[in-house]
């Protein structure tokens, strides 16, 4: 495997999506390619960086309201046992 | 549902308007729900379809080529550029807000068919078939789109916290 081909393989890796052949070879690589584990590391921070990043100023609770979801789901019990138009 | 049509379309008032359709999609669709998944994601299920479909009637911005993000490599296979691994430095600044903003604005920079897979996928968390199916691709676009998103957001972010030359 060369730096090119793992380069490919990265999110499969993170993923444990790998076949074992492939994350076998993957992984001797990353034991002999210094630059490939620098690589991987960063790679890995950069999906850490974006997540923290896009969520740092979300609302402490992401939850839709408990009175919303009731209002809801009231809603639909209504629409479900109403009686149908003549 | 705001905060989720904000990440999409980044801007506030496009936002607000996007929550507000997604509400009457979703009083509209209230018999669509199935009772047994949870009413939160349904949500923002819809928030998403909302955000994505008043994405899809603006205008396009200039945007930079994802060809020239992309890793290169010699004849060989070996990496072009010897990267380095900034992790520490960039795990400590992304406490500061002017960090969290810096990222978002490089995450900007992505062409948009890639800068939405990766908000739907990474940060929305939707699984590939789900991304797939509300952007009318294939799921093997997604991934493709997706792989090449991370590799370009990584390249800016080390454009920023450092990267070492040719190797």
């Amino acid at each position: 495997m060369t730096c090119r081909d793992l380069y490919g393989f990265l999110d499969e890796f993170l993923d444990r999506r790998l076949d074992p052949m492939t994350r076998l070879n993957f992984e001797r690589h990353l034991e002999v390619c210094a630059a490939c584990r620098r690589y991987l590391a960063s790679y890995e921070t950069t999906l850490r960086v974006a997540r923290g990043s896009e969520h740092a100023e979300d609302p402490a609770s992401a939850e839709a309201p408990a009175a919303l979801i009731q209002a809801i789901l009231a809603t639909r019990a209504a629409a479900f046992t109403r009686p149908p138009p003549e | 549902m705001l905060s989720v049509c904000r990440r999409i379309l980044r801007n506030d008032e496009e936002a607000k308007d996007a929550v507000q359709e997604a509400f009457i999609s979703a009083f509209r669709a209230i018999h669509s729900f199935e009772g047994g998944s949870q009413l939160g994601t349904w949500l923002h299920r819809i928030a998403v379809n909302a955000s994505l479909m008043r994405l899809r009637s603006k205008k396009r911005r200039p945007e930079e080529s994802i060809e020239d993000l992309l890793p290169a490599f010699k004849d060989d296979g070996h990496a072009a550029i010897d990267p380095r691994d900034w992790s520490p430095t960039a795990l400590q600044m992304v406490e500061t807000r002017e960090t969290r903003e810096f990222v978002r604005g490089c995450i900007d920079r992505l062409p948009e068919m890639y800068r939405v897979v990766l908000l739907l996928r990474d940060i929305e968390e939707l699984d590939t078939a789900e991304a797939a199916g509300v952007l009318g691709v294939s799921e093997g676009v997604v991934k493709v789109r997706l792989h090449r998103a991370h590799h370009a957001l990584r390249r800016l972010l080390a454009e920023h916290f450092g990267e070492g030359g040719p190797s």
